[in-house]
């Protein structure tokens, strides 16, 4: 009985234009995003390898740049918009990436506007996530609407497996629709020579479409949810996609301004003002030790080797403490960032975009890896610079080390992102469950 | 010979509905094999919500519904083994064609085994025009629906058969032909509770005749003493009567 539900279940839906025309449109979107989000990245790769190459023996400026995700391809995240070169010497430690190598400084030029941000998660996101809408608005209310209902139920069936057959029916072409997506995807990566994935990037794949499907599903069980309450199939299309607006576009915003007004930041002047605090007890001894510096080298002495010395001590100290006010900005920030992700905790979409970023890592997540990667870097280099005070033969040999930093493992990634997990799940329990209870009571006449 | 026992049977049954409606009161009526038993009445007289007590779409306020001595609150799957359904306007699925959707409904019905030729079969005794078999159901008439309507019933080969108003919006020939198909189904051994409003069609078929206002069966009549009484007067005489006190 169950068996007969789900085959009629999927065979509604894959003989429905609105599922071919969803397919059709996510099949489009999906291959004409892949190839130009590979191309993107062949070209900041490219960008990236040609800026590695001309970096020079200069030992007071120290520029870095971030290499592209491969994961990009999938899902863009912030891996574009957060820039990702760097320039710091022991004077100054930037607070931020400055500026995007890749629209500034690459020698490709290229037209990339409307299409940036169209990629493989946006496809899950909103394209695939309105067709589940558009698939299972009527699943119950066009069969009360119509009658087929009554006819079903005049059998021997009972509702609560009718209800978990259409559920069942409906999942399999869902996830279905969300699998040929990204081996779609994936076919277009793979024969591209420019990609390479290893083993944890398929894991983090792996990962990613697990967690889609569960995105999906959530709209799937609400859309059931909604059909089961509602009556007229008209009006369920109505109220989920009043819904879905909330939920992916209105209601994320909403969190943003809110934290934006809970949460509030220090402004320029504040920051300036924090510095300054902060260094003012050096700054008197920086005062003194400056003009004795000026002094030698207006004269055209030599600098005496103390004055030097704790001239850059404190220019690296001053440097130092200014990181350690942008960090703490930083990390206001990221409080901020976590407060508006918190309000906007009950929009699947905002959970998805968490962790679909942490996968691909794309997200906040991992930049800040790479700029705790950027102090420990510049750290290292002030250790240098010293040795050549304390011994100069070993500061001649001594070589700054190439820059890298620690990049969140696959494992990590998975731990980090569980309670989305759960939430996730939740939001589909919660839904399918009020479906089942409703259906169950819901007056077929 | 005995008569024997009645395949559907209301016993004192009663539905008032949430907002106070008394919409069936005290109703006993049964239903035979071989027999067709036609439920008459305007607008909100209580047919169809007897229908539905049949089918426990809805729970009874007082009073029992069986199905072959099966209390349908009680044990619903067990009864709806015995019973076909036809509705007022049969939709179906409209993406499946006629024989998808009689292979669905047959196997909702626990016949699993039947074969594309039983389906034709079945389709071809209610009249079904044969290029209609593999076509979308969409596409169909009212008069299409109804006759795979009516397949639907008779490949379930329940003994009993419940239809809600199934000749409504039927053109003639359509009605007739309908009709005929009752009689066969009848004839073998069927026992048929419709509810309708065409009184001709009803005096035409039935075997007895039920008029009910405000939810109660206020005259019951055979053929037999329908042959020396005029079923159009007596409805109407009994439309025209006061309301009936609660």
């Amino acid at each position: 009985m169950l068996g007969t539900i789900i085959k009629r279940e999927m065979l509604e839906y894959l003989k429905s234009s609105k599922f071919l025309i969803g397919l059709s449109i996510t099949v489009i979107l999906i291959t004409i995003s892949t190839i130009i989000n590979i191309q993107d990245f062949k070209l900041r790769q490219q960008d990236y390898l040609d800026a590695q190459k001309e970096l020079g023996g200069d030992t007071f400026r120290v520029s870095i740049f971030r290499s592209p995700q491969v994961l990009s391809t999938l899902v863009q995240g912030k891996d574009r918009k957060l820039g990702n070169s760097l320039t710091m010497t022991y004077l100054n430690i930037p607070s931020r990436t400055a500026g995007y190598m890749g629209e500034y400084t690459s020698k490709h030029h290229r037209y990339m506007a409307g299409f940036a941000a169209v990629d493989f998660a946006f496809v899950v996101r909103v394209v695939l996530s309105l067709m589940v809408i558009f698939l299972a608005y009527n699943a119950i209310s066009e069969e009360k609407f119509h009658g087929t209902l009554k006819l079903v139920l005049a059998n021997r069936m009972p509702r609560d497996q009718l209800l978990l057959g259409k559920f069942a029916g409906g999942l399999i072409i869902v996830v279905g629709s969300l699998i040929i997506s990204a081996i779609l995807s994936l076919l277009i990566m793979l024969f591209n020579p420019a990609i390479s994935l290893g083993n944890s990037e398929w894991i983090r794949i792996l990962m990613l479409l697990g967690v889609s499907a569960l995105y999906l599903i959530c709209f799937y069980t609400l859309s059931l949810f909604v059909s089961v309450v509602v009556s007229r199939p008209a009006i369920a299309l109505l109220v989920l996609l009043q819904i879905w607006i909330l939920l992916i576009v209105i209601y994320p915003n909403l969190g943003v301004i809110m934290a934006e007004n809970i949460y509030r930041l220090p402004s320029e002047q504040e920051i300036a003002q924090s510095k300054a605090a902060a260094f003012q007890p050096y700054q008197e001894e920086f005062k003194k030790i400056r003009e004795a510096f000026i002094v030698a080298v207006e004269r055209g002495e030599w600098v005496p080797e103390d004055v030097d010395l704790r001239n850059m001590e404190l220019s690296s100290k001053k440097a130092e403490l200014n990181h350690q006010v942008d960090k703490e900005f930083s990390n206001q920030l990221t409080q901020q960032m976590k407060l508006a992700q918190t309000i906007s905790i009950l929009s699947p979409a905002v959970v998805y975009d968490q962790v679909a970023n942490r996968y691909a890592r794309t997200g906040m997540n991992e930049y800040e890896r790479f700029m705790n990667g950027i102090f420990r870097h510049w750290q290292k280099g002030l250790e240098m610079k010293e040795l050549r005070y304390k011994d100069i033969q070993a500061w001649r040999k001594a070589e700054l080390p190439e820059f890298s930093y620690q990049s969140e493992t696959t494992a990590n990634s998975f731990v980090a992102t569980l309670l989305q997990w759960v939430i996730l799940f939740l939001f589909s329990l919660i839904f399918f469950a009020l479906a089942y209870v409703g259906f169950l009571r819901k007056d077929v006449r | 010979m005995a008569k024997q026992e009645p395949i559907l049977k209301a016993e004192d049954l009663s539905k008032r509905y949430e907002d106070g409606v008394l919409a069936v009161d005290h109703l006993n009526l049964d239903v035979h094999p071989g027999e067709v038993y036609c439920l008459l009445g305007a607008n909100g007289a209580g047919k169809t919500t007897t229908v539905n007590l049949f089918l426990n779409f809805i729970p009874p306020t007082t009073g029992t519904c069986f199905i072959k001595e099966i209390d349908v609150t009680k044990d619903p799957l067990e009864a709806k083994k015995y019973v076909s359904f036809v509705s007022e306007n049969v939709m179906l699925y409209g993406n499946f064609t006629a024989r998808q959707n009689l292979d669905f409904f047959a196997k909702l019905g626990g016949k699993l085994e039947l074969s594309k030729e039983d389906y034709h079969q079945v389709m071809r005794r209610v009249s079904l025009q044969e290029r209609a078999f593999e076509q979308r159901v969409k596409n169909f008439s009212k008069g299409m629906r109804q006759k795979l309507g009516i397949s639907i019933a008779i490949i379930k080969d329940a003994p009993a058969i419940l239809l809600d108003e199934p000749t409504a919006g039927l053109d003639p020939k359509a009605a007739a032909e309908f009709l005929e198909i009752l009689n066969e189904l009848k004839d073998e051994g069927k026992a048929i509770l419709m509810s309708t409003h065409d009184i001709f069609r009803a005096k035409e078929i039935a075997d007895r005749v039920g008029i009910m206002k405000e939810g109660r069966l206020v005259m019951e009549r055979t053929r037999e003493e329908l042959q020396y009484e005029d079923l159009v007067k007596i409805y109407i005489d009994y439309m025209r009567a006061e309301p009936l006190t609660v």
